[in-house]
């Protein structure tokens, strides 16, 4: 009965989310409170069916009920309960249902923490998040149903990919989809921006806290994914220019530009219509990540075809709500003026720089990705679009965002003195150089191509500290007034630094571990030290033990560093017989300089083992980077300005009529 | 339970070995097989989702990584194995396509979005220069302005 | 009917929810610009701490002042312009209402499956067993039957079933539990309380413990149990009381049918007995076969044992893995008188082959064979080599010398079973797999052949093979 009531509660979720999109905005052409104020009940109900759909389905695989089609393709009862859980979301109708539960939960979120925005506008924002709703219920009940029954279950389910079960996959979906869905919210405001001809900056403002959730979630999300196949697919690989990955990378540059030109629209009421056709960009790039991953047709043309009415369906909505909105734009984008000038020199224009180079830098991935398919397309030829491309044509690009975003808080908004940027520009890039030929002394370090990565990373680093000094006064007032005014900065300023310091970290770590990566792939017998940069790696032994639900083998290496021992590695190597597939298991080590990795692979028949050992430098640097640029969002979320316009205002503020 | 821990013991002596790089396909001089790796990564393999032969482990990968080794050790160029390679399997094969007609704008597409970038905000400028500064406020307009900001004690 | 009822329950109070707002009072909503101004007035504050901190100049604070204000009033001239009314409109709350319930009921109707039960695994275990069963699982009968000897313990039928289950899986400890509950439900039927006495025997290792040899002997009072006739001999014959042992078994061997199912066990017992005794076999058993004569010491092949059993230790030594030349010399050893050696080298051989679950039992019924179980000395000679589960769970804690002799072991054990029982291709892969693994390609490469040989005809088993063993042999 849970399964069957679940299932209801996704109808309840369509029907409330279609009155969701038609009474409000009704409500808003009758000046009708009552229609308007539907918008937010009908939120509540449609977020309490989907999350009682995607409860009645969590239970469904605790529980392991095999009469599920669903549950039978994706789970087996000897899995271990923490994969069960996850194994909701690790298939096409989980994830799907997770996606529209995270859409409702926006909506929810909307409707509860923005009741300072006026109502016509809070309640056309939640229609139009309906409005998305609407279409993506339909797609789930319509094709992509997870709450089929099948007449007679079978004893057990048929496994999950057992590269999944593993933690850090395991949250990493739910973290992206906060981010994909997220920017569902930045979709609606603009849309309701354009419906009601209203956009000002305290329009930026209410937007502001959502993209802030969306992008921070997004970098966690893809910070997840990437160290995850950085120690369980066992080459030391943790970005591969995949499409899935680039799926989900498209929506984060350009989300990256939303949320500056956002402050270029809260600070100067500019970029007004520049900001929301960004705003309809970054949702339709994560609609378009959904339905490339989705419909199969990126690994082939022919995937798409053996499955065509999931992508057709996911193809025809992405069609009417990008389109829609597009063309919503074009209609109404004249109505929008712009607000205060600036001149070539000035934060606003650095601010657009950053929006140009991370728009390019999107159009490349965009290009590169979809190269393949169009041109299959169009005349038929097969080629392939990898790595080695995007490296060359990526990097060089978000080099330049990079060189950018450092001189960028250098100047002043609407008239910047160019005399006074170039000085700080000159000084900062003499330190940088000195460090940088510091470094590469130290270290000894050649390679050109890795120097001028490095060089750029440090350069971000050292005008970010130095525009931090300088906002504190140094070197005019004492340190302890400069600390003092440090600890007074606005939250969103910390934002700033450490979102563009966490950036320059991740940057540095990128740029070390892939020029100066050792490895080493061999096959050792046990006791021979094999030499991996400064590192002798020893296979001391291999064990067999089980695992709740696979076999494993377990191995012992010793890793010194001239004579003494450093740590003891335990890689492994799994078998998970339902599903009859092996998975490895990289045995890390990390130092604040790098990882020490070892890959166990197969028995040589012969004693040996082929094993796969790594010095990976700069890898800890990329999750601290990472990590400092999702905290950095959620500190900027904690702004005090970010709540200001609350109801408790209103009363002081009540102006005479 | 004998026969549950034999089952064991002989299910994982048999796991079916991977194709994993191993050492037996391996140059002996390492500058030879860094070599070899470079290449390798720069070639898909066929069966995979965007993987390079370099760190696949399918039987395919393996065959293509052996055909490297073999046209290097017949005194192949880095060019002349890629070539060879791209001939024998078409340009799919590459992962860095070669820049050919149909390719044009694939490796432009940097070179064009930053100058359309570029363009566009010097456009964006030219254009905003034209649009007259607004009028001052009236005083009377700023204490309106004033009043309802600072409520009523303005 | 619970179901629709809970159906109907929450499709409604979500329809009611939603249309809520029509239900209320009338009450106004304010399109106002206060959300907005209060935004700009907190810009306004911003301005004055960064000029306080010095970050900007007067000038650029009064232009920045200016640009807000002007904002303040487009927002508050173009945004103030209405308010909005709320009015209690039942029928807009009906008509939302119903619109919304219908839909949602309507489409759940048309694809769902209504009031269909959930079917959690746990609930389904009886069914999961049952199927089970029926397929032929003893370890699902068996649960299943202890479900059931929960629900109803007064049931005769089912601890019976449940004893001869375990038993046939080789359980007996298990086994001896149930026969005994079925014999406390069944005192006064000496068949079954000569089967818990057995049980009892065989769960202790074939050895008739007190208890049962106290129940065989009150059977015998009362009826004339074949079963309880054979043990109280065994038992005798344990104690080393050789002669009342066989004189029990001669008895009822003249008791017994010559096709009786038991004979076989009873005409070897007597054989061992007379062999330890050094008797005549004739005068016990007047129709004995010329192996019979042979097995209980008769003198007739004495030479030609000799000579063999020299050949057997040496070429024994060379190659310790052929467990048929150890059971061949130990019965050699015994027909010659020495029975202490036999028992030794049984125990030896076994020992070689401690992995091989299969070559223990041929080592077992060897020793049974020769009644190695009844002379003290050889008592526990299938046990010494049988590892425990948790030797075997921890192989690969052994040292490297042991571990090898386990696995080498192990694979002779697989060899000798495929030789007598060639039908299972999964085992003929292991094999080859585990000889390439061992680096014996050119036994791995015969036992593919053999492999081969014994499926010929069969395309899809020689697939299957092929594909098993590729990458283990390289073909």
């Amino acid at each position: 009965m849970i399964t069957e009531l679940g299932h209801l509660a996704l109808w309840i979720a369509l029907a409330a989310a279609l009155v969701q999109s038609i009474v409000p905005l009704w409500g808003t052409r009758a000046r009708s409170a009552s229609a308007m104020r539907v918008a937010d009940t009908a939120a509540q109900v449609q977020f309490l069916g989907a999350a009682a759909a995607f409860g009645a389905l969590t239970w469904a695989y605790v529980v392991s009920d095999f009469s599920l089609a669903n549950v039978i393709m994706n789970s087996h009862s000897s899995k271990p309960m923490l994969y069960k859980v996850t194994g909701v979301w690790a298939n096409h109708e989980g994830s799907m249902l997770l996606w529209v539960l995270m859409l409702a939960l926006f909506g929810v979120l909307i409707s509860v923490f923005g009741r300072m925005i006026p109502v016509v506008m809070r309640s056309t924002v939640l229609a139009v998040q309906a409005m998305i709703g609407v279409g993506f219920y339909l797609f789930i009940l319509l094709t992509s149903n997870p709450f089929l029954r099948v007449a007679s279950p079978p004893l057990d389910g048929q496994g999950m990919n057992p590269l999944l079960q593993d933690p850090g996959v395991a949250f990493h979906p739910p973290l992206l989809y906060l981010g994909y869905v997220g920017f569902s919210t930045a979709f609606s405001f603009a849309v309701a921006a354009l419906i009601t001809g209203r956009v000002d900056p305290a329009w930026a403002r209410w937007m502001r806290p959502w993209v802030l959730i969306a992008w921070s979630g997004l970098t966690a999300g893809i910070a997840l994914g990437s160290w995850w196949s950085y120690y369980e697919l066992g080459w030391g690989g943790f970005w591969f220019w995949d499409p899935v990955e680039n799926a989900s990378f498209m929506p984060w540059l350009i989300g990256t530009a939303l949320l500056h030109s956002a402050i270029v629209v809260e600070k100067r009421n500019a970029l007004l219509k520049w900001t929301i056709l960004l705003s309809i960009l970054t949702f339709s790039l994560s609609l378009i990540g959904t339905f490339l991953v989705r419909s199969g047709i990126l690994s082939s043309v022919h995937a798409f075809a053996t499955d065509p009415g999931r992508g057709a369906f996911i193809l025809a909505l992405l069609i009417i709500y990008v389109g829609g909105a597009l063309m919503l734009y074009t209609w109404r984008a004249a109505t929008i003026g712009e607000g205060g000038v600036f001149s070539i020199w000035s934060r606003e224009s650095g601010l657009l720089v950053n929006n140009m180079g991370l728009t390019a830098a999107t159009g490349v991935v965009f290009v590169g990705t979809l190269y393949p398919l169009g041109l299959e397309l169009f005349n038929g030829a097969k080629i392939t679009v990898g790595a080695p491309y995007f490296n060359q044509a990526f990097l060089p690009v978000f080099g330049f965002i990079m060189f950018a975003a450092g001189i960028g808080p250098f100047l002043s908004w609407k008239r910047a003195r160019p005399a006074v940027v170039l000085k700080k520009t000159a000084f900062g890039l003499a330190v940088t150089v000195l460090l940088t030929a510091g470094v590469a002394l130290a270290f000894g370090l050649r390679d050109a191509v890795g120097l001028f990565g490095l060089f750029i990373a440090l350069w971000l680093a050292v005008a970010t500290l130095q525009d931090l000094a300088a906002r504190a006064g140094l070197p005019r007032v004492s340190p302890g007034v400069a600390l003092r005014r440090i600890a007074g900065l606005p939250r969103s300023a910390w934002g700033l630094y450490l979102g563009h310091l966490g950036l320059a970290i991740a940057a540095a770590g990128v740029v070390a571990v892939s020029v100066w990566k050792e490895e080493a792939i061999q096959t050792v017998a046990f006791g021979t030290p094999v030499e991996v940069g400064p590192y002798a790696f020893t296979l001391d032994k291999v064990e067999n033990s089980t695992g709740p639900n696979y076999q494993t083998s377990i191995a012992t290496v010793t890793v010194s560093r001239g004579g003494t021992t450093l740590v003891t590695l335990h890689p492994e190597r799994r078998f998970y017989p339902v599903e009859g597939q092996p998975t490895t298991e990289a045995g890390i080590a990390t130092m604040w300089h790098g990882d020490i990795y070892a890959v166990l692979g197969d028995p040589d028949g012969r004693g040996g083992f082929v094993t796969r050992y790594y010095y990976n430098p700069g890898v800890p640097w990329m999750w601290f980077g990472a990590l400092m640029m999702t905290l950095a969002a959620l500190v900027s979320l904690t702004d005090r300005r970010l709540r200001i316009g609350a109801p408790a205002r209103r009363l002081a503020a009540q102006p005479a009529e | 339970m004998i026969r549950l821990a034999l089952a064991l013991a002989f299910s994982l002596l048999v796991i079916p070995a991977a194709h994993a790089l191993d050492a037996a396909e391996m140059f002996d001089d390492p500058q030879l097989e860094a070599r070899a790796r470079d290449i390798g990564r720069e070639l898909r393999c066929l069966v995979c989702q965007n993987e390079s032969i370099f760190d696949s482990n399918a039987g395919l990968a393996r065959d293509l990584r052996v055909l490297v080794r073999e046209r290097m050790q017949a005194g192949d160029s880095d060019e002349e194995v890629v070539a060879f390679i791209a001939d024998r399997y078409g340009d799919f094969v590459l992962l860095k396509p070669r820049v050919t007609a149909q390719t044009y704008v694939l490796w432009g597409a940097p070179a064009i979005f930053l100058v359309l970038g570029t363009l566009a905000v010097f456009a964006y400028h030219q254009r905003r220069r034209k649009t007259a500064a607004a009028a001052p406020l009236s005083d009377e307009d700023r204490r309106e302005a004033q009043r309802l900001l600072h409520g009523g004690d303005a | 009917m619970m179901f629709w009822f809970a159906a109907f329950g929450l499709t409604f109070f979500g329809a009611l929810w939603i249309a809520w707002p029509f239900l209320r009072k009338d009450s106004v909503e304010m399109n106002d610009a206060d959300g907005a101004i209060s935004v700009f007035r907190d810009q306004l504050d911003e301005l004055d701490r960064d000029l306080a901190a010095g970050l900007i100049s007067e000038d650029e604070r009064d232009a920045a002042a200016q640009e807000i204000e002007r904002r303040t009033l487009a927002a508050a001239r173009r945004l103030d312009a209405g308010f909005s009314l709320s009015h209690r409109a039942p029928a807009a709350a009906a008509a939302v209402a119903v619109l919304a319930g219908t839909l949602a009921l309507g489409g759940y109707a048309l694809f769902g499956v209504p009031g269909e039960p959930d079917q959690p695994l746990a609930a389904r275990k009886t069914e999961v067993l049952e199927r089970r069963a029926s397929a032929g699982d003893v370890n699902a009968r068996i649960a299943l039957l202890i479900e059931r000897t929960k629900q109803s313990p007064e049931s005769f039928e089912d601890w019976w079933t449940l004893a001869v289950s375990y038993a046939s899986i080789g359980d007996d400890a298990a086994s001896v539990e149930a026969y005994r509950h079925a014999a406390e439900l069944a005192p006064d039927e000496p068949g079954v309380q000569a089967a818990y006495a057995e049980a009892m025997v065989l769960a202790n290792g074939n050895k008739v413990p007190t208890a049962a040899r106290i129940i065989f002997e009150t059977v015998m009072r009362k009826t004339a149990d074949p079963r309880a006739r054979y043990y109280v001999s065994l038992a005798k014959a344990q104690a080393q009381d050789f002669d009342g042992a066989l004189q029990g078994w001669v008895a009822l061997k003249d008791d017994s049918a010559p096709d009786a199912p038991w004979m076989p066990l009873v005409r070897r017992d007597i054989v061992n007995m007379v062999r330890f005794l050094k008797y005549d076999l004739t005068e016990y058993l007047p129709d004995a076969t010329e192996a019979e004569i042979a097995a209980a010491g008769g003198a007739s092949s004495a030479e030609v044992a000799v000579t063999r059993i020299a050949e057997l230790e040496a070429q024994l030594s060379e190659d310790p893995l052929d467990y048929v030349a150890w059971i061949e010399l130990a019965t050699r050893l015994a027909q010659s008188g020495d029975n202490e050696k036999a028992a030794t080298v049984l125990t030896q051989g076994a020992a070689h082959f401690a992995g091989a679950p299969f070559v223990q039992q041929k080592f077992d019924d060897a020793a049974r064979e020769l009644g190695m179980d009844i002379l003290g000395a050889a008592s526990d000679s299938g046990a010494v080599a049988s590892p425990s589960a948790e030797d075997v769970a921890t192989i690969s804690a052994l040292p490297q010398a042991e571990q090898d002799d386990l696995i080498n072991g192990m694979v002779a054990g697989l060899a000798a079973e495929l030789a007598e029982n060639p039908g299972s291709p999964e085992k003929w892969i292991m094999l080859v797999r585990s000889y390439a693994n061992l680096g014996e390609y050119e036994k791995a490469t015969e036992a593919y052949e053999s492999a081969k040989a014994a499926f010929a005809g069969n395309a899809e088993v020689l697939d299957m093979l092929a594909a098993g063993v590729a990458d283990a042999i390289g073909e």
